[in-house]
């Protein structure tokens, strides 16, 4: 419902009103508690056609939020809409594209192959990092584990360390001849994998590097469900009869649903994002295009071509697909838990 | 008294509603957020500003300046390779921008995309001809930089390539290296050199190490034998019979029986360490990659290696080819275009910093005055005490010229993308540069529907 200018609602909270405003007009004639809210303009007319100045304060409390949302979040929303609509070249050129750069964005091959590659480490960071941050958490809850608080820091670490630092130094530990990596697998007598440069393991090299990355991170997150879960549950299935198996699925699964869903969803998202570690550890996406992620493709149209225009179409496109994709993961999630 | 206006100012914040703090951030936020505004309002300073990529090249630079009159208000800035984003948005927003920037060829084409009027860079071509600096430079080098007949960038360096071989091997299987002229004369003898065995292993040894992953190497062959991505009008040729030939051979090398050509490895330092190990007979390199072996693998390089020219294509063709460059540009928002013109010259164009910068890294420059140095003369112990620079010199002038285009960063970036699928023999090098070319025309193509192709406007 919108409110007209010089409209006024009574209510009957004395703390309605707001310390900063003079006292309204009806509260003088009427001597009473009721307050008045005012909705409309600057100055309105009270019930007797006096004037009441409206509050500021809370605008000015708003105000450097609001024009920092403004500046750095509407802004620049509102104008890679406009720029999705455009042919950019170069750096100051741009003409009208209508739905050109959307159109182009459904017909072009690597856009669709590397969506397909950033999917595929989506599944494989839902599939294999969430388990074993799991596994990591069980170990570090375990109360008999000497010394889990080490291995809490330990396992925490990597996520400490920038994407840049670890694409540069796993460099060294995939090296094909000198890497660490090569060098452990050639004392159990497997041959040398070229890591980086072969385009059919260079995928499994980055969900690899992500798995050091982020099992930890995420381990957290699980030992603080873990934590939460009040033990007089797992008392209780103990007595029961219920086996440690059947006190995970029973007990555990069901305290750490909540955490788990948020992760994949996290988990999901971030991979989407994916850019600084094929950007570094396997040259902006190589070999070929074999570990070329949505990410890396919008940055190479973007800013190695300078097509701005394209490039912003593909970000809303992306950003419907896992709009889609997060929605559904949701309805799933939420599926499983009703049946837990 | 200053007590007493200090305590009447906290009186006056203990009046702000919320308290001290929040009035004290938003103060903090205002005053930034101000100095952020006047800063990017006001005229820019007096000073020259210089961006490199390059930590070489910025020591380089802040050496050379050390004698410049005016060395206080200029400023040396090394933003390493996240400088081409930033000059991109310098460019975008006009702000903050350099007076003199160095870019690499590789990525150069997006600034030099759309009508040439829009070329975000100062054109040199009448300050180059007029001075003479076409006649004293190798003047191939400037093709790159130069687009519909107008030239933006003054070439850093010349880069001619070389073959680095064991000549400790090349005896030992019979060869002398004057008797290898010519690419079939190497082949050969990398055949010769092959020994089976699983890629890492001691036994695993191959003649030549040639990038399996990316497009590079080809194109620095393509170039030797006189073909390019693109022709000086800027039309599309990646697809023509001699580009197809030379990958053809290119990937034969691999699937010889037996192969004259391994995989090279991770990285480059893999390569030498492998040569050192005698696992290659051979690598093509480029000057700056003569110096960096120098510099990183002289403990294991050091009096085992000597270089060649690179072999031949046919008796008497041209024995050298490139890979890499830099130049610096002067961007249009430059206001002293004239003061930035003579420091580029100042920087890129003093004999003693040339010199300097060929004895610590090996890096040939364009301006062919400096050749005259003795410096380019000596003895260099670590590759036999061969003279090197004798023979760098000797091929700079036949380091061929590479057709510029904005395009070149999307042609670099097709090739890349098939480039293991020829190697892999999932396609073959016909439809591999069709399928590059194709996509290329397209991309221009859609420029052109736009108006905004790379022509006079």
């Amino acid at each position: 419902m919108s409110h007209t200018p010089g409209r006024y609602e009574h209510t009957n909270s004395p703390d309605s009103r707001s310390p900063a405003a003079p006292a309204s007009c009806g509260d003088a004639i009427n001597g009473t508690a009721r307050s008045t809210k005012y909705s409309g303009g600057r100055h309105a007319p009270g019930p007797t056609g006096g004037v009441r100045r409206q509050p500021l304060a809370p605008w000015f409390f708003l105000l450097p939020f609001g024009v920092i949302f403004l500046t750095f979040t509407l802004y620049p929303l509102g104008y890679s809409v406009y720029l999705s609509t455009r042919q950019t070249v170069g750096t100051r050129v741009n003409v009208f594209a209508g739905a050109a750069n959307y159109l182009d964005l459904l017909h072009d091959d690597v856009f669709w192959g590397s969506l397909g590659r950033t999917v595929y480490f989506a599944v494989c960071s839902v599939l294999v990092q969430l388990p074993t941050a799991l596994a990591l958490a069980l170990l570090v809850h375990h109360r008999r584990l000497p010394g889990r608080m080490v291995f809490r820091t330990i396992f925490f670490l990597p996520i400490l360390v920038g994407p840049v630092f670890i694409g540069v130094a796993f460099r060294r530990i995939y090296g094909v001849q000198e890497g660490a990596l090569n060098q452990c697998l050639g004392l159990l007598g497997i041959p040398a994998i070229d890591w980086l440069r072969n385009p059919d393991v260079v995928l499994n090299t980055l969900v690899l590097t992500a798995l050091w990355m982020y099992a930890g991170f995420h381990m957290v997150y699980f030992l603080a469900g873990l934590q939460g879960i009040p033990v007089e549950l797992y008392e209780a299935a103990a007595i029961d009869g219920a086996n440690a198996w059947q006190r995970f699925r029973a007990v555990t699964l069901p305290g750490i649903w909540p955490i788990a869903a948020f992760l994949m969803t996290a988990s999901t998202i971030g991979s989407f994002g994916l850019f600084d570690l094929p950007w570094v550890l396997t040259d902006r996406g190589g070999p070929g295009r074999a570990s070329t992620t949505l990410m890396v493709y919008l940055y190479e149209r973007g800013f190695l071509a300078g097509d701005l225009g394209y490039a912003a179409a593909m970000g809303w496109l992306i950003t419907i697909l896992l709009l889609a994709v997060s929605l559904l993961q949701l309805r799933v999630t939420r599926a499983w838990a009703e049946e837990m | 008294m200053l007590r007493s206006i200090v305590r009447r100012i906290s009186q006056r914040m203990d009046d702000f509603p919320p308290g001290r703090v929040p009035l004290l951030l938003l103060l903090l936020a205002a005053t930034s957020g101000s100095v952020v505004v006047v800063r990017s309002v006001l005229p820019h300073e007096p000073g020259l500003r210089v961006w490199t990529f390059v930590h070489l090249h910025s020591e380089e630079f802040r050496q050379r300046l050390a004698d410049h009159p005016d060395a206080d208000t200029i400023q040396v800035q090394n933003l390493g390779t996240a400088m081409f984003d930033r000059l991109a948005l310098a460019l975008m927003t006009q702000t903050e921008l350099p007076d003199l920037v160095e870019v690499e060829q590789s990525v150069v084409g997006r600034f030099l995309r759309g009508p040439v009027q829009h070329i975000p860079f100062v054109d040199l071509t009448e300050r180059i001809r007029q001075e003479g600096w076409d006649r004293r430079c190798v003047a191939a080098r400037f093709a790159r930089y130069t687009v519909a007949g107008r030239i933006f960038g003054v070439p850093h360096d010349l880069h001619p390539m070389v073959l680095v071989y064991r000549p400790d091997a090349l005896a030992s299987l019979g060869y002398r290296p004057e008797d290898l002229t010519t690419w079939s004369d190497w082949v050969r003898a990398a055949q010769a050199f092959y020994r089976p065995g699983p890629l890492g292993t001691p036994h695993w040894r191959r003649g030549l190490a040639l990038s399996t992953v990316e497009g590079y190497t080809f194109l620095s062959l393509l170039w030797q034998r006189g073909g390019d991505v693109f022709d000086a009008e800027g039309n599309v040729i990646i697809d023509s019979e001699l580009a197809v030939d030379t990958l053809e051979f290119y990937v034969s090398l691999f699937r010889l029986d037996p192969p004259a050509a391994g995989p090279a490895l991770s990285s480059m330092l893999e390569d030498f360490s492998a040569l050192a190990r005698g696992q290659f007979l051979a690598i093509l390199a480029a000057d700056w990659m003569l110096g960096t072996m120098q510099l990183d693998a002289r403990s294991i390089l050091e009096a085992r290696v000597q270089c060649r020219p690179l072999p031949v294509w046919e008796p008497g063709g041209r024995r050298t080819s490139t890979v890499g460059g830099t130049a610096m540009f002067i961007p249009k928002g430059c206001a002293d275009v004239d003061r930035a013109w003579e420091l580029l010259k100042y920087l890129y164009f003093d004999r003693q910093s040339l010199v300097r910068r060929f004895q610590a890294h090996s890096i040939v420059p364009a301006l062919t005055d400096v050749f005259d140095d003795p410096i380019f003369h000596e003895e260099v112990g670590f590759f036999q005490g061969q003279r090197v620079g004798e023979l760098l010199i000797e091929l700079a002038r036949e380091v061929p010229p590479v057709n510029g285009s904005p395009y070149a960063p999307e042609a670099y970036k097709f090739l890349d993308a098939v480039f293991p699928d020829v190697i892999a023999g999932r396609r073959s090098p016909r439809t591999a540069l069709d399928e590059v070319a194709r996509r290329l025309r397209e991309v221009i193509a859609r420029d052109q529907r736009a108006g905004l192709q790379p022509v006079d406007g």
